[in-house]
């Protein structure tokens, strides 16, 4: 299967969608994820106190599939299949410090998470693991919860690359 | 030396002792010359085709060449003849043309970096003549052209044909107003929470809000805003958002939900004045998983008023899967007058404007266009090898 029926052919493992992505936003206001104070995963901030690295110990699935649960809003080629990885952008690119979010279920621990999709850009399209879910995905109008968009902004270009799937936090409940 | 019969017409030489080149070429000669002493062809000379005059079959194949996207492409094709046309050249983050109203010219905003992928950043609107499809001139806009999947609303064209409107992200929102008749970039107007261009007339524009409204612009002679108001909320974002890709009929946008319904808003004087919604889909459909999705999956024929909608049977957050059907309803009643049933998946869908017209389709990820009749559904036109990743057609 080539990566352009991937993008028809949605997964076939849809992982659920959380209820909470409106309320972490009424809770947080804008959407915007910088990879410069990424919280931990529980299970990695009891470990060490130095940023965490993707993927955890706590989590499981492939990074580099359609199906790793971090990918649940994503809507590019996948970053740990450029030379990066969910939470490191390809060596010469440069990460777009704002983005769109998801809210993805980690089937381990059975918790919501937000997820940031930051862009790596100022190379062209990367061109493998090409993923497309829409789960949660909101037009355009709605630019925070739109992976349609270009994210490659407050980068020194706009060209894409690839795009990450870093975890923020835990999408908290009211 | 033995010989053989070809399988068109031609022979298969094998050469053996005593054959020497002369005689070789002696006996190609002889056996490529045409039968019966016809004249041989004549030397040509070589030219650049022009191209006719428009038909109400022309249509424009946005490709952004996804994989190779600072090289999109514009792909014009006679969907009547099943034949391409012609090309151009786009440059980088190919989202939507705008055609002039005599189809004399073609407007398309694109940017250029100045070292193909880095450098210096330029964002312009290129004019092509589209007898040739050439570029002939370039207004230079703010560096700021929102880009992403492509999408219609990407810019918009004022109904005179005089002010071409580009949406812009930062991600803060804004819009250029470029009058493409004096080339001159007039400005840059900011339309903070509202995004994309859906032109209401020959000075007014809307674009819609994440707060479920449309923002109104009435601009001057000079593009600057003389009005701006915001419509009545008239969908919800948070329960069931209209998508992005919209249809006009007249003044009248028609807006599509996630779970199907529309959304007509009328416009008058550049004021919004949103009307009660409609469903596509009977309760049964909808319990059936009946849905929109796709990219440009809707298209209106103004004259008749035939509203065509690309429609699948899905799940939530299916809202940018294919369709194998396309739904005809009548605007006027709201009926559904037809089913067509496609021959391949689709998520785009064009229709021409003329008294005989045509479905034109595609989907992102294979390099062929549909054609089909769209008063009978029957497939007209199978046009493969390109555009590679066409995103949507557009008619003059």
């Amino acid at each position: 299967m080539n990566f352009f029926d991937r993008l028809v052919t949605r997964s076939a493992r849809r992982i659920a969608r959380a209820t909470s992505r409106r309320h972490f936003l009424a809770r947080f206001g804008v959407a915007l994820g910088g990879t410069a104070a990424l919280p931990l995963l529980p299970v990695a901030r009891a470990e060490s106190t130095s940023p965490a690295r993707a993927p955890q110990p706590g989590e499981q699935g492939d990074p580099t599939t359609c199906e790793y649960w971090r990918h649940c809003a994503i809507d590019g080629f996948l970053c740990g299949c450029c030379g990066g990885s969910a939470n490191a952008c390809p060596p010469g690119t440069e990460p777009a410090p704002v983005t769109w979010i998801g809210t993805c279920k980690n089937p381990v621990d059975g918790k919501d998470y937000v997820i940031s999709y930051n862009d790596c850009c100022g190379k062209s399209a990367c061109g493998r693991c090409l993923c497309n879910r829409n789960e949660g995905d909101r037009p355009v109008y709605m630019p925070a919860k739109s992976n349609d968009l270009n994210w490659c902004h407050g980068t020194s270009n706009n060209i894409y690359h690839c795009s990450t799937a870093v975890v923020l936090g835990l999408a908290l409940d009211d | 030396m033995t010989w053989t019969h070809g399988e068109h017409r031609g022979l298969i030489l094998s050469l053996g002792e005593g054959m020497n080149m002369k005689k070789l070429l002696w006996l190609i000669a002889c056996v490529t010359l045409p039968a019966h002493g016809a004249e041989p062809l004549k030397a040509e000379t070589y030219f650049t085709a022009t191209l006719p005059k428009p038909t109400p079959h022309w249509v424009f194949v946005n490709d952004m060449n996804f994989l190779g996207y600072v090289d999109g492409k514009v792909y014009l094709i006679d969907a009547g003849a099943g034949k391409m046309l012609g090309m151009m050249s786009t440059g980088t983050y190919q989202m939507a043309i705008e055609i002039a109203p005599d189809v004399s010219a073609v407007y398309v905003p694109v940017t250029f970096y100045s070292r193909g992928t880095h450098g210096e950043r330029t964002d312009a609107v290129v004019i092509y003549e589209t007898e040739g499809l050439t570029p002939v001139a370039e207004v230079v806009i703010p560096p700021k052209r929102a880009t992403g999947m492509p999408m219609r609303g990407y810019s918009g064209m004022s109904d005179d044909g005089r002010f071409v409107y580009v949406a812009n992200m930062t991600p803060a929102s804004s819009f250029s107003v470029v009058d493409v008749v004096a080339r001159k970039f007039l400005g840059e107007i900011e339309s903070a929470g509202c995004a994309l261009i859906f032109p209401t007339g020959n000075r007014s524009l809307a674009s819609l809000c994440g707060d479920g409204t449309v923002q109104t612009f009435v601009l001057d002679e000079v593009g600057a805003v003389t009005a701006r108001a915001k419509s009545a909320p008239f969908f919800d974002p948070n329960v069931d958002p209209v998508t992005e890709k919209a249809s006009r009929r007249g003044n009248t946008w028609y807006f599509f939900s996630f779970e199907g319904y529309v959304h007509p808003v009328a416009f008058e004087g550049g004021t919004a004045n949103p009307q009660p919604k409609w469903s596509l889909f009977t309760d049964e459909e909808r319990n059936d998983g009946w849905r929109v999705g796709g990219s440009q999956f809707n298209a209106v024929h103004e004259a008749n008023g035939r509203l065509y909608v690309i429609v699948h049977q899905g799940e939530t957050d299916s809202h940018k899967d294919p369709g194998m059907n396309v739904w005809v309803y009548d605007l006027a009643t709201r009926a559904k007058v037809d089913v067509i049933d496609l021959e391949s998946h689709a998520v785009s869908v064009a229709v021409t404007q003329d008294v005989e017209p045509l479905l034109v389709t595609n989907t992102l990820e294979l390099p062929v266009i549909h054609v089909y009749d769209a008063t009978s559904g029957a497939l007209v036109n199978v046009i493969e090898g390109g555009p590679m990743t066409p995103s949507f057609p557009q008619v003059p």
